[in-house]
């Protein structure tokens, strides 16, 4: 065991890899989403990457039909929960008590467990792979394709298994960063004052403790199908396969906006840093994230129009689906506005953040017209939407994604990600992204479904798949780059300043890296854009001295005196315990007793997880 | 000045690449019929509007940032916002918006019932081909006609379908005839048949103007050969569409009973397959009656040559991924002699 350093009255704390086990920081906990979650990213990309290659050619052999199925839907999921989810996550901890002054979120070992569970969860949900096969049911795993009659492998029980685990980490999250954006800000920090990712941070957060509980119960419900010999699905017995629809839905488009405003959020810190303007119109674009994440809830049924659902609900779900193109125009015009008559400095994440504006635009007009059910009904399913919802996801959300990666990076790890490989991997992902995504456009109103492991090449559809495999290896390259440029990085010994891009918000105010505690002073809040008052004055038209120095990258001696939770490895123990009970009803051993099967790593499991929290309750609090 | 030659060499070869595919059998734009070409209008609306939202946004931003770009070390006025600003764009977007919404709930409705002398066809989707059962036909007596994978229908004829599904969710789309409707799983009635009347029964009304043949395909995952659940539509003239109705419902019949394949085709076969007039009378797989006037072999996935379809008697497996009558018909389950037989009986069938 590495070293333990603890008397008596004093924090413990730890070092090397036993501080990232035990750790409750929650820049540590950021750090590890973010790697976790990027490895997750690739392997989902890798994944893909074999699907572009047998779509690179008509009637191409490369894989079967029944590994693509595998394929695609791994990739859907592996993106959506453990990519993107995740990655905004890691922002949540990196940045939401760094921008509202706070020294840690509200329970830090929740994080911690947050996070272990996330990570078994993903395992879990992958397991299929070992097992002779994964998910192959598509990632929104319609009804009844999901039966173990049309889907006979393990692979889909994993998904459900998977999915309930990473719910329970998302819910834990979303319920301590709400908490924390409540109760943790400093003084002065009002709810107008807070930061924009801050408050897509909030909006979310509450998205996400209102749509995690539907798709659990969806999930069980495909579970006890599945395990039980339940028939919630089996029409045969009275089972709907439309209410999974409904129930997936429910949860699956407020979903969308819990991927997409985060990146959202990123992308509006990054404009006026990088303009050194003030976001336009702050309020106009607060409200309208909140307009979204309310109406979120109205539009599921837009996925389902060819469902049959009837003229009077299709036309509700239009007018419903049309109105909330609204309040995303107004953030993307806001955007704009907050260019206009800037000093517009062209770093890195600039380059991301305006990429994220030029394909988001796209993503939202292609949105608008499957909004309309009659034109909906030749683009459902179809390739258009594949194009549609990769500029809004992969334009939008990974785009706003890297754009904070390289706005913060330097902040929490204290170096400078290089401009020149930055944009490098800019420009790959830019250009491939068009390349891949914008094709499918065509592709789909020419007629290809989506889910197609081959198409004929009559169909007139091979020379833009080509092109769409060519791009998607483009941005596969692009991300090569970025890889590279976290390598050099670490090696390097240059080290970043604590306000490298002369910034607008409070964490910009402390040295980089963040020392643990992060505010050596709880700092008192005075304006919106605080940072930037205390710099350059409330004024309309400043001059561009600052009033104050930067603040470095040495940590101000140490401040004993500030009292930090202590680490601690029960999140771990309760979350792997977790995973195993989880994960072991479908493991043998079973042991047969009364009749019954039952699973022994389940229990091993359950008494793991019993241990894990009844250390965590009593676990010895310091101070 | 090379750079625009570049550009033109660059267009005109992207040009050919398009126009040199042969042709676009799944196209939503070149289109037939009253529901296909309306939705092709409304989307056209739509584009039309979005594209001028796109180069109008587009070009403002891109203006922006290269007006604005930093020169020197300037410091720009902190401005904070206007509401009226704000006013103007939730509006505008807002009105723009309605330009579209109310052509479109004018289509749902329209397109919502269908028209009174509409003929009634079932479609049954199954794991991966498709079941077409005639109901009514009006003044041509189709009721009882069942065939699969190659649909008639009349030019110029409204035609209601009655979508169900035997197994999972299929989508029935013909893209230039119409958009896409999900054939839902329904329960079976006591006679051992799809309940047709049931609620997730759903419906879809498609016309085809001008005769021709179109392509079709699934569109909602269905399992490991939903990229192979394809279909024909054929847009017959009516008389011509009388006369197939007439020739499909008149019986066929056995082979002698000492051709080579007789004995699997009357035991194996049937007990999947039927064939009007004969004792073959299974459900499990497609109706062969008239076989041989198919253009297309295992939901049109093949072009219906003997070569083609010998391979399948051979090895269906092989050639379709996961399909259920592999189950039963492995390689070597028939002899040379007999694949010979009846792929000869089959495509004799007319
Ligand atoms: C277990 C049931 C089963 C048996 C037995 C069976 N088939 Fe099939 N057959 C099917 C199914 C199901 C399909 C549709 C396959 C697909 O397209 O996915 C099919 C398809 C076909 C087709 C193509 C039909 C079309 O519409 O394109 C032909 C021809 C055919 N079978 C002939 C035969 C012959 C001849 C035999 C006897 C040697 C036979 N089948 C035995 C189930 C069976
Ligand atoms: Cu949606
Ligand atoms: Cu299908």
């Amino acid at each position: 065991m590495a070293t333990v350093a603890h008397t008596a009255g004093e924090p413990r704390s730890y070092s090397g890899i036993w501080s990232w086990i035990t750790t409750v920081d929650h820049k540590q906990i950021g750090t590890l989403y973010l790697f976790t979650a990027l490895i997750f990213f690739f392997i989902a990309g890798t994944e893909i990457l074999i699907v572009r290659s047998q779509l690179a050619r008509p009637d191409h052999g490369l894989i079967s039909a029944d590994l693509y199925n595998q394929l695609m839907t791994m990739h859907g999921i592996s993106m959506i929960f453990l990519g993107v989810m995740p990655l905004s996550v890691a922002f949540f901890n990196w940045i939401v008590p760094l921008q509202i002054g706070a020294r840690d979120v509200a329970f830090p070992r929740l994080n911690a467990l947050s996070y272990w569970v996330f990570l078994f969860g993903g395992i879990l949900l992958n397991l299929g792979w070992f097992t002779g096969g994964a998910a192959d049911a598509g990632w929104f795993a319609y009804a009844n394709l999901t039966s173990t009659t049309y889907s006979p492998g393990d692979g889909v029980t994993f998904f459900a298994l998977g999915l309930l685990v990473l719910g329970v980490s998302s819910l834990a999250g979303a319920l301590n960063f709400t908490v924390t954006i409540i109760n943790m800000r400093a003084p002065g920090m009002s709810l107008m004052r807070l930061p924009l990712f801050t408050w897509m941070a909030f909006v979310t957060g509450i998205l996400l403790v209102f749509a995690m509980p539907v798709i659990t119960i969806g999930l069980v419900e495909i579970f006890f199908d599945r395990y039980l010999g339940a028939n919630f699905f089996n029409v045969a017995a009275g089972g709907d396969v439309i209410l999974w629809q409904h129930v997936f839905w429910v949860f699956g488009h407020p979903e969308v906006y819990i991927l997409i405003l985060p990146a959202m959020g990123i992308v509006s810190e990054i404009l006026p840093t990088f303009s050194r303007k003030p976001l336009y119109g702050y309020s106009f674009v607060v409200f309208s994230g909140i307009v979204i994440g309310f109406m979120g809830w109205t539009v599921w049924s837009h996925h389902m129009f060819s469902t049959g659902m009837g003229a009077v609900a299709d036309s509700a779900f239009t007018v419903t689906t049309m109105l909330i193109a609204v309040p995303t125009g107004v953030k993307i015009f806001n955007w704009i506005a907050t260019l206009w008559g800037g000093s517009i400095d062209f770093k890195t994440p600039m380059y991301f953040a305006l990429g994220f504006i030029a394909l988001f635009i796209i993503g939202g007009l292609s949105g608008v017209s499957h909004a309309s059910p009659p034109s909906d009904l030749q683009q459902q399913d179809t390739y258009y939407i594949v194009a549609h919802f990769h500029y809004v996801l992969f334009g939008g959300a990974i785009f706003g994604i890297f754009a904070g990666i390289y706005y913060w990076y330097p902040k929490l790890l204290g170096r400078h990600l290089k401009e020149g490989l930055g944009k490098a991997h800019f420009w790959f992902m830019f250009i491939g992204m068009n390349l891949a995504f914008g094709p499918m456009h065509w592709v789909g109103m020419d007629g290809m479904p989506r889910r197609v492991y081959t198409y004929p090449t009559e169909m007139g559809w091979d020379f833009w798949n080509l092109v769409a495999t060519v791009g998607a290896f483009t941005m596969a390259i692009s991300f090569l780059f970025f890889i590279y440029n976290v390598i050099v990085t670490a090696r390097s010994k240059e080290k970043a300043l604590g306000d490298p891009w002369d910034a607008r918000t409070i964490e910009w105010s402390i040295p980089s890296p963040v020392p643990h505690y992060n505010f050596a002073e709880i700092p008192t809040i005075k304006a919106r854009d605080d940072w930037w008052v205390t710099k350059y004055g409330p004024e309309e038209h400043p001059t561009n001295e600052s009033a104050v120095s930067d603040p470095g990258n040495e940590d101000e001696g140490d401040h004993h005196d500030i009292h930090m939770p202590d680490p601690s490895y029960f999140p771990l123990v309760s979350a792997l315990g977790l995973a195993l009970m989880m994960g072991g009803l479908v493991f043998p051993p079973f042991l047969q007793m009364f009749g019954l099967d039952i699973p022994i790593i389940s229990v091993v499991g359950g008494v793991i997880l019993l241990i894990g929290t009844y250390g965590w309750a009593f676990e010895p609090v310091n101070g | 000045m090379s750079r625009r030659l570049l550009l033109i060499v660059g267009l005109s070869l992207l040009m050919t690449a398009i126009s040199c595919t042969p042709s676009h059998p799944q196209s939503t734009f070149d289109v037939t019929g009253p529901i296909a070409s309306g939705q092709r209008d409304l989307f056209s609306l739509m584009f039309w509007l979005a594209a001028v939202v796109f180069v109008l946004v587009e070009g403002i931003f891109i203006y922006v940032i290269f007006r604005y770009r930093r020169k020197g070390n300037e410091m720009p006025a902190q401005h904070h916002g206007n509401t009226r600003m704000e006013i103007a764009w939730t509006i505008a977007p807002a009105l723009l918006l309605v330009v579209v919404m109310v052509p479109t709930i004018q289509k749902i409705f329209e397109n919502a019932s269908p028209p009174d002398n509409s003929y009634e066809i079932a479609v049954i989707g199954h794991q991966w081909w498709w079941e077409f059962e005639y109901l009514d036909c009006g003044p041509v007596d189709c009721a009882g006609l069942v065939t699969a994978n190659e649909l008639h229908i009349p030019a110029g004829q409204p035609v209601n379908f009655t979508l169900v599904s035997e197994d999972v969710i299929h989508a029935f789309w013909v893209p230039k005839i119409g958009g896409k409707r999900d054939a839902l799983p329904v329960p079976k009635n006591s006679d051992g048949k799809l309940d047709l009347v049931h609620q997730r029964a759903n419906q879809l009304w498609l016309q085809g103007d001008v005769p021709g043949e179109y392509y079709g395909q699934c569109a909602e995952l269905c399992g490991v050969s939903h990229a192979n659940m394809r279909l024909r539509v054929h847009v017959d003239e009516p008389d011509t569409f009388a006369q197939w109705v007439s020739n499909q419902k008149s019986p066929n019949s056995l082979p002698s009973s000492t051709n080579p394949g007789y004995e699997k085709l009357t035991t194996l076969c049937a007990a999947c397959h039927a064939i009007t007039g004969t004792t073959l009378t299974g459900v499990i797989g497609p109706d062969l009656s008239h076989y041989g006037n198919r253009g297309t072999l295992a939901s049109a996935m093949f072009d219906n040559t003997p070569e083609n379809l010998k391979e399948w008697l051979r090895d269906p497996g092989g050639m379709k991924p996961g399909n259920i009558m592999a189950g039963s018909v492995k390689p070597g389950t028939l002899s040379e002699e007999e694949i010979e037989a009846l792929a000869d009986y089959l495509l004799g069938l007319r």
